[in-house]
């Protein structure tokens, strides 16, 4: 067991911080929160040359050969940061390419990605539909060279040029079958992208499909049998947005720490208040166990055990503990709090966007409960399979 | 970033939870209550001793010392696993091997360590600690139970309050004032005492959940010590009391037994049939609140096992082990309404009822576990050194 960062990793994180501190400090961060695209290209490319973008890109495709912990490492410090723009959802669809695409597609985008030419972004998730595969209905109708697509997606991150689109290709009982996906040009003819005014400082867009053709070499892995590349990719988009929000909520708390410190009310610092000294130790429980958990879910995924109840754990306890610390930040902070004077509201709206965009707690519960098995087997066992063995025998 | 136990711990985990299931008798598991009754304390000893055998209990304590040299996650795993297993706290997690120990590797004389080591790691001598006064809980420093310092013994007098296992004990631990109280954190001193001294008296204490035997007050009527049982300084038992708060006191014990009970509480809604004839983890809300409370659980494990690891690699423990104390604890008591929420009036009945779920664990469970936000410094507490020592706010 270890907790701890590699040398390597903590060299990764440092690398990161100081970029960032460069490219995106906090004045150009909030001077630009209200732009249609807040990440300026030069901090784009500067990812690209820090080899960020390429993280767990293959070399012999121009990237870093690294793995999903050190993309949780990157991702915290971006969630500090309170990094704009697709790059979680670039780095989902490079492992998607590189789970399932064919060797035409991953040498035709990979390379792309990894020098920041090519920008991605993941379109699953459908106006009004409910979270994950149950609320695929965009069609995908065979058609002469190809695929013809129809229907809407929503919440596709801004800025991407090609986009991985889940679509159905045959009717079953079963959600998860008759699933297919396809890298798809925003260019195309029958695509057409609507800005979503929406709470926060990340971009995102509605793309309509009418009749849109898709040629064969544009699906990704198998026709129908996408449902676990979907899986997948939730599994990467949401231990990536977990560990987003760890920085986030360790960003709420740094602030609130320095304030409280200085801050004085009644002669005295308000930090020296048992009331609000609760409130910060609250909100360093929640940091410190939701870092815990996103990190014990990125090493599963990275391990490929994407079906481990923790991956669900992380991203139930993650979505509301980052709430809870940035609410509880501006609590502490008061009325300057509330005001564009600070950063803080721009990181509380991330917290609140990202608790519902990893479906909320109540859907990963459900996840949870839906993994224990009949009775006969106690289920714990299974939920924890990596601090017990089961011995337990009734 | 390896959240993998190693092979050999897997095994140890499996080899004790097995041995207790097997070898020991079935009274002891779910006796929390009990433990230190006549009818059951025989056995308890026992226990204890035959864990002791096997250098369990003592697992992380050096081979010299009669431990196995384990690490400190090693430890905890065995700890989790008796407390899962439903071993009480005195066998599972007991002040000897845990707390008094260390201190004396820590501070105590050769002397000292030569007396008391040997007896602690085979479970023949059994400890309990005197902090606690009628007045002075959390605010420690202010007791008031003095030792003076007379010829080559020192004699103390006071009350000690809520002193567990204090019956049953051979020793106590205890802290008392060697000077003046003006100095609050000073002129306190450690002390190792005799429970077989003259002037030593017992007044029992009723708990609301009906536990017998295990709390006294301890009253201390000019008891002679000698000086060779003072632990460190004469008037450094303020910094000996604490350097536990940094020894391992992550409240593994709340993960193993919040776990079980879930698990039990789980098992149990598959197989029951409400009305509908359905079973009652059907219920959404029912599958709601047993999974967040499952996730509390992992929460709880990931920051406890936290603890050990640090202490493993060396790393400073400032708010660690405080964070983990809290936050298993309200685990624990979490986890125990949620049983009671989810198996409804049933689980009022104690365990005398026949037929009761889960033989009466719930209804206890949901009251003892009460006092564990309470005792070894409350969550009121807990949260003042996160935000003090983890988050540098001023006192």
């Amino acid at each position: 067991m270890d907790y701890g960062l590699t040398a390597e990793q903590e060299s990764l994180r440092s690398a990161v911080r100081e970029l960032l501190v460069s490219e995106w400090p906090e004045s150009l961060m909030m001077g630009r929160a209200a732009a249609d695209d807040p990440l300026p290209h030069s901090a784009w490319r500067g990812l690209a040359e820090k080899g960020l973008l390429g993280l767990t890109i293959p070399q012999s495709y121009g990237g870093a050969g690294l793995g999903f912990t050190e993309l949780e490492v990157v991702l915290d410090e971006m969630g500090r940061s309170l990094l704009p723009g697709p790059f979680l959802s670039t780095s989902v669809c490079a492992l998607a390419v590189l789970d399932s695409g064919t060797d035409e597609q991953k040498e035709e985008l990979l390379p792309q990605i990894a020098s920041g030419d090519l920008k991605m972004a993941t379109a699953i998730a459908e106006p009004g539909g409910s979270r994950g595969i149950d609320g695929v209905r965009l069609r995908a109708e065979p058609s002469e060279g190809g695929y013809v697509l129809n229907g809407v997606k929503t919440l596709v991150s801004a800025g991407a040029d090609r986009f991985i689109v889940a679509a159905r290709t045959s009717d079953s009982p079963e959600p998860s079958d008759g699933l297919s996906l396809f890298i798809v040009d925003l260019r195309s003819l029958g695509v057409t992208m609507t800005r979503l005014p929406i709470l926060g400082i990340d971009r995102y867009f509605e793309v309509d499909f009418r009749d849109a053709e898709m040629p064969a070499h544009s699906l990704l892995g198998e026709a129908g049998c996408g449902g676990p590349l979907v899986e997948r990719m939730m599994a990467w988009e949401g231990i990536g947005r977990c560990a987003e929000l760890v920085g986030v909520a360790q960003a709420a708390l740094d602030m609130t720490v320095d304030y409280v410190k200085r801050r004085l009310a009644f002669g005295r610092p308000i930090g020296s208040f048992q009331a609000v000294q609760h409130h910060c130790a609250n909100m360093l429980a929640d940091v410190e166990s939701a870092r815990h958990l996103t990190q014990q879910a990125a090493w599963l995924v990275a391990e490929g055990r994407f079906d481990a109840p923790q991956v669900s754990m992380a991203q139930a306890w993650t979505a509301e503990a980052a709430r809870r610390v940035t609410a509880t930040a501006h609590q502490c902070h008061g009325a300057i709090g509330f005001t564009t004077e600070l950063s803080l509201h721009l990181y509380h709206k991330r917290a609140i966007a990202g608790e519902v965009l990893l479906g909320g707690a109540a859907y990963h519960h459900e996840r949870i409960a839906a993994a224990w098995r009949p009775a006969s087997h106690p289920s714990i066992p299974d939920a924890s399979p990596l601090s017990r063995p089961s011995t337990r025998s009734g | 970033m390896d959240f993998r136990f190693t092979t050999e711990q897997l095994a140890l985990r499996q080899e004790v939870e097995c041995f207790i299931r097997d070898r020991l008798p079935e009274e002891l598991r779910w006796c929390e209550r009990d433990a230190f009754t006549d009818a059951l304390w025989p056995l308890v000893k026992e226990a204890r001793r035959e864990l002791a055998r096997r250098r369990w209990t003592t697992i992380h304590w050096p081979v010299e010392h009669g431990g196995s040299g384990a690490s400190r996650v090693t430890h905890t795993l065995v700890v989790e696993a008796m407390a899962y297993c439903g071993l009480p706290q005195v066998i599972a997690f007991d002040d000897g091997p845990n707390i008094i120990g260390p201190m004396l590797m820590r501070f105590g004389s050769e002397q000292q360590k030569r007396i008391h080591l040997p007896a602690i790691a085979t479970a023949d001598a059994f400890w309990c600690q005197a902090y606690t006064e009628p007045s002075a809980g959390s605010d420690m420093a202010a007791m008031s139970t003095t030792a003076t310092l007379d010829g080559d013994h020192y004699v103390i007098t006071g009350r000690k309050k809520f002193v567990g296992g204090s019956a049953r004990a051979d020793w106590a631990h205890v802290l008392a004032r060697t000077g003046p109280v003006e100095h609050r954190h000073h002129n306190l001193g450690y002390f190792l005492v005799d429970m077989r001294s003259p002037g030593i008296s017992l007044q029992p204490i009723k708990e609301a959940h009906g536990r017998h035997g295990m709390l006294n007050e301890v009253v201390f009527d000019d008891v002679r010590v000698p000086v060779e049982n003072l632990l460190g300084g004469h008037n450094e038992g303020w910094q000996v009391a604490m350097s536990a708060l940094d020894l391992e006191r992550s409240g593994i014990e709340n993960v193993g037994r919040a776990a079980a009970l879930l698990e039990d509480v789980i098992e149990y809604a598959q197989a029951s049939e409400r009305s509908g004839g359905r079973p009652l983890l059907s219920d959404p809300s029912v599958r709601q609140q047993l999974a967040e409370a499952s996730v509390r659980v992992e929460v709880s494990r990931l920051v406890a096992y936290n603890v050990a690891w640090r202490m493993d690699r060396g790393l400073p423990i400032t708010h660690h082990s405080s964070m983990s104390k809290l936050m298993t604890s309200e685990t624990w008591q979490h986890v125990a309404a949620v049983a009671m929420r989810t198996l409804g009036a049933d689980a009022l009945l104690l365990p005398a009822a026949a037929g009761a779920p889960l033989r009466g664990r719930i209804a206890d469970a949901v009251v003892s576990s009460l006092s564990e936000t309470i005792y070894e410094g409350a969550s009121e507490i807990q949260r003042n050194i996160i935000a003090q020592r983890g988050l540098g706010l001023p006192r």
